[in-house]
């Protein structure tokens, strides 16, 4: 090879080089986190506010939970009837979960959690939201 | 002499072709980016209706995250002065199997729309109760 072919070719290189590293930098900056995810963790948290507030025929909610936790069959009768016809009806594919177990709705393996409200001692609740 | 005059066009095409690739990926990623936020600004709409002081329960000094249904009737009524802020959407509620559209406002034409659904607080005063009811945000994509 003559000299000024060996200088293209190394130029050649740098330029390769260069679009490389300036690809991995764009793929590494533009990456973003799911706003699908973003959005179920909105979605579960607005269901879990409208829970808190929601008045029922036999009581509140939040208050029927309560009456849940410290075992009163027909508190949770109450609870489990009302989530199961509310998933029903919003067509959400979302579960109940009192203090950290399954309780009623729709249950799933891959899901975003909202963040729990906590009904007397230790009652807590909140719902999971399906991916 | 010829050899690095040579060198150099090359050089210099090379990079005029990296630079012209360059500023493609560019232009298309900070169109993807608008995209972006304006899916992210779709999404957030849902949690940003039900914070709307003009939608929200209020009684004096005290004030919840539910939104009223009669604050919404008589938002639907004025809600066409809002295009600034929802742009190119239609915002309903689902109660009781009756829907009230509280913002609309329809492109003539579209590419593609979008729609999500949440599940959010509404107090009633018609009963004197908090429900949960559907919320349904359609966005026209131009």
């Amino acid at each position: 090879m003559r000299k000024g072919q060996i200088d293209a070719m190394g130029l050649v290189i740098i330029v390769i080089l260069l679009v490389v590293i300036g690809l991995a930098v764009m793929f590494f900056t533009l990456r973003s986190s799911s706003d699908e995810d973003n959005f179920l963790t909105i979605k579960a948290n607005s269901l879990m506010n409208a829970l808190d507030k929601a008045d029922l025929n036999e009581g509140r909610f939040r208050e029927l939970v309560g009456g849940c936790c410290e075992g009163v069959d027909s508190d949770c009768d109450v609870v489990r009837v009302f989530f199961d016809n509310l998933v029903e009806n919003i067509d959400e594919n979302a579960s109940l979960y009192i203090d950290g177990n399954y309780f009623s709705g729709r249950d799933c393996d891959v899901f975003v959690s909202s963040t729990s409200f906590v009904e007397g001692v230790s009652c807590s609740a909140s719902v999971r939201m399906c991916k | 002499m010829q050899e690095t005059i040579l060198v150099l066009v090359i050089f210099f095409v090379i990079l005029i072709i990296a630079m012209i690739f360059f500023f493609r990926v560019q232009t298309a990623s900070i169109s993807k980016m608008h995209d972006e936020f304006q899916e992210e600004r779709f999404y957030n709409l849902v949690m940003w209706v039900q914070d709307m002081p003009e939608l929200r329960v209020s009684d004096l000094l005290y004030e919840e995250q539910c939104i009223d249904y009669y604050k919404a009737l008589a938002f639907s009524e004025v809600s066409s002065n809002y295009k600034g802020e929802f742009g190119w959407t239609n915002i309903s509620l689902e109660i009781g199997g009756t829907k009230e559209v509280i913002y609309s406002n329809k492109p003539p034409k579209f590419n593609d729309l979008r729609r999500i659904t949440s599940p959010v607080c509404l107090y009633d005063e018609r009963d004197q109760r908090h429900k949960v009811v559907k919320m349904e945000v359609i966005w026209y994509k131009k």
